[in-house]
């Protein structure tokens, strides 16, 4: 079992791709299109992990779909939608944790979460669960359901898409024509590209696992950054392509972070699923909670703290263990300091005053190697426990 | 198969030239990524 990955050096993801071309996507204007795209995103988990773990997988969907309609439908929303949060909270700290749960004997559901990306699937259902508890839209039929859940082509990791972006996917998709099929074929390619041949190198070449001191960590360290990059934004690529090609819309994740000149245009360029979940469903209830609180008088002290609980939550997602929390602290430090920095410079210069100094080159150049390095040295905090 | 043979000429709005390089670019891409593919190779963000 521990054995099971979603790995694209093997046929299952690219079958799966397959079916989905020659199955999902001509049916443009078919009643049975989200049925049978459901059925391929669960066969292909079933390709992955067997018949019986495959019905857990789908046991638990149907669970998942029967806590949104009752957080959608029922007058006590309050009391499912706790309970809801509740359940997915406590299954990502199973995940996560598994050493905690010794007693519960849960050997096989844990490989079985990491193989279906959980921490994805569990951001997606708070997703899903808000949007029923605030009753933006109507809940899901299973099978929309699963497919919003675990989508084969973003099942691995990500991008996450909001619910209201899933919901406002025209039914019907625009039929797929020969210009589609070549810029998804080619963003395909590219990503694969990415995987299999330039992350590759760099890996053999220069990574170690911080394995070497001395100056060349210093290197590794920048050579590591960009290896995620090319790692990340490959499978992101890859799901994209596959998504224009079956008719299923794929959120972009990257947008050319390197050149992001401070943390915040950083965060609008890197993991842009992830950061765009963190905005609507950490930063800006805790901002907004707290500007009510003091009538709007301390704005940038608001910002700080969301910024924290932010980037402290989004730290232990990546894993609850202190060495994530550091990272968190880490991007929420980088945050709350461009955000202050701006607010100095404004005062100082002026706003005409910021523009021209925010238009020299040198001044780029520098905030956007200070930005690199800040990230570069965030990422170490994945290599040493504390 | 209809769909097939149609992905092979050119597109509407796009120079022969630039049609076959970009499918030349596509097949190098993906020979390359079959060669070197690694297995038990993943994603770093599965790990999470």
């Amino acid at each position: 079992m521990s054995d099971y990955l979603i790995d694209l050096a093997k046929w299952p993801f690219w079958m799966a791709l397959a079916a989905a071309i020659v199955l999902v996507a001509p049916r443009t204007r078919d009643q049975h299109r989200s049925w049978v795209y459901a059925l391929l995103n669960l066969g292909f988990i079933v390709l992955l992990v067997g018949w019986r773990l495959g019905a857990c997988v789908l046991a638990g969907a149907v669970v998942a779909w029967l806590l949104a309609r009752a957080v959608r439908y029922s007058p006590r929303r309050g009391i499912w939608v706790a309970l809801a949060m509740g359940l997915t909270i406590g299954v990502f700290v199973l995940h996560k944790r598994p050493n905690w749960f010794t007693a519960l004997r849960t050997e096989e559901i844990n490989p079985l979460l990491r193989v279906v990306a959980y921490s994805y699937i569990a951001l997606r259902l708070i997703e899903l669960y808000r949007a029923m508890y605030e009753q933006r839209c109507d809940a899901p039929e299973l099978a929309a359901a699963i497919n919003y859940l675990m989508p084969f082509q973003m099942l691995a990791a990500g991008p996450i898409q909001s619910y209201d972006d899933f919901v406002s996917q025209p039914g019907e998709p625009r039929p797929l024509t020969a210009e589609v099929t070549l810029s998804a074929a080619q963003r395909i390619a590219h990503g694969v590209f990415k995987k299999f041949v330039l992350a590759f190198a760099i890996k053999k070449l220069f990574l170690t696992d911080f394995t070497v001191h001395g100056v060349y960590w210093i290197l590794e360290a920048q050579m590591f950054f960009i290896w995620l990059y090319l790692d990340f934004s490959a499978y992101s690529d890859i799901a994209v392509g596959i998504g224009r090609l079956i008719g299923v819309h794929t959120p972009e994740n990257f947008n050319r972070p390197y050149f992001a000149r401070n943390m915040i245009a950083f965060w609008e360029r890197w993991h842009i699923s992830l950061s765009l979940w963190i905005r609507r469903n950490l930063f800006f209830p805790v901002q907004i909670a707290l500007l009510r609180r003091t009538d709007g008088k301390r704005p940038m002290l608001c910002a700080s703290v969301g910024f924290v609980v932010a980037f402290l939550l989004c730290g232990l997602w990546h894993g609850i263990a202190w060495n994530f929390v550091v990272w968190g602290a880490m991007h929420a430090s980088g945050l709350i300091i461009v955000n202050y920095y701006r607010g100095f410079l404004t005062a100082r210069l002026g706003s005409k005053g910021v523009k021209t100094y925010l238009a020299n080159p040198y001044i780029k150049a520098a905030a956007m190697a200070l930005t690199f390095e800040w990230v570069a040295i965030s990422h170490l905090t994945f290599f040493y426990r504390f | 198969m209809n769909m097939l043979r149609r992905l092979l000429f050119p597109v509407e709005g796009m120079s022969s030239w630039g049609f076959y390089l970009r499918l030349l670019l596509i097949a190098l891409q993906l020979l390359l990524a079959y060669c070197l593919a690694e297995q038990n190779n993943p994603f770093f963000y599965q790990a999470f």
